[in-house]
């Protein structure tokens, strides 16, 4: 499978495809693999590790920021 | 009135799906760039409210433009669906009031449920809210008010990596989280056991993270800006009938 080579289309497409929840849960490097991502994006996403997961995403995407617009509770004075 | 849940697009509800895709006009505000990009592709007639925060410009003004962004179209008869991260009524200051406001000017206006942190943190971290009770303060909040706190029930305090700030934050302030320290040193012990808890936006491939540490270490920790604090029970509840 080609889908560009980068882990935000992967998340992507695994986020709505389960035949590819099933491949990836089978086998999660093979899956990566055939999503043509690099070997270190690849050694980041089995690690589990969100905040590295995070800083791959942050690279792809330049600009996206978690923090300006995720606090959306303003507790009364 | 909708919530995507935390992670990409698996905890959106079918009902909230179905409300994004017929809504005349979708306005949303999600961390997610994935999201953002499949409620966009869900429906064209989407867009974000994220341009109206602003550094330096205090959070209360914002969420008051998000409610006027939210009103003017249901006021010019369209069909509106506002979408928010996670559950649209848990912690999210602008859900409740746009739906109170379009109800006093006579609109129609419904909030469906969805999947919030505090959904993701029971299942992550094995909590059951019926096993020890369950106390749950914002974390500035529970800093600054005289709240009553139950060492014998699990407490959880929401936003913690922006405890004492007003405005935008960039990172967790380390003499506030000490200060918070303080405040749960009253009833429980330094050395008690802490969770730093995020839950996982991708949960098929990331872990949430749980972070476990003495209390007294948590000013020095890496807190995310989007973690919640898990305090286990300090003791077992006292027994008042037998």
């Amino acid at each position: 499978m080609a889908n560009g080579g980068d882990l935000a289309s992967f998340l992507h497409k695994l986020s709505e495809d389960p035949a590819l929840q099933q491949a990836y849960t089978n086998d999660p490097e093979g899956a990566l693999r055939d999503a043509g991502l690099s070997d270190d994006t690849i050694q980041i996403v089995l690690s589990r590790d969100l905040e590295k997961i995070k800083a791959v995403l942050e690279h792809e995407l330049p600009g996206i920021t978690y923090i300006m617009f995720m606090v959306i509770f303003q507790p009364k004075p | 009135m909708v919530g995507t849940g935390i992670a990409l697009r698996e905890q959106v509800t079918p009902e909230a799906a179905a409300a994004i895709e017929r809504a005349d006009e979708v306005l949303y505000l999600v961390t997610q760039p994935l999201t953002a990009e499949w409620i966009e592709r869900t429906n064209p007639r989407s867009r974000s409210l994220e341009g109206l925060y602003a550094p330096g410009k205090l959070r209360h003004e914002t969420y008051a433009e998000m409610v006027d962004e939210l009103l003017a179209p249901v006021r010019a008869g369209r069909e509106v669906c506002a979408a928010f991260y996670g559950h649209p009524g848990v912690f999210v200051t602008p859900g409740h009031e746009a739906v109170r406001r379009a109800r006093a000017e006579g609109h129609r206006a419904r909030m469906l449920p969805a999947v919030s942190a505090l959904d993701c943190l029971v299942a992550d971290l094995g909590i059951d809210p019926a096993a020890t009770g369950l106390q749950s303060y914002e974390a500035t909040d529970f800093l600054i008010h005289s709240r009553p706190l139950d060492e014998a029930a699990t407490l959880v305090l929401w936003q913690i990596g922006v405890i004492g700030e007003r405005s935008v934050a960039t990172e967790p302030s380390r003499e506030n989280l000490a200060a918070l320290v303080e405040r749960l040193a009253e009833t429980h012990p330094r050395d008690h056991e802490v969770i730093v808890y995020e839950a996982s936006p991708y949960p098929l491939v990331a872990d949430p993270i749980a972070l476990r540490l003495p209390l007294a270490e948590l000013p020095d920790a890496e807190v995310p800006l989007l973690s919640t604090l898990v305090v286990p029970p300090a003791r077992p509840p006292a027994r008042r009938l037998s």
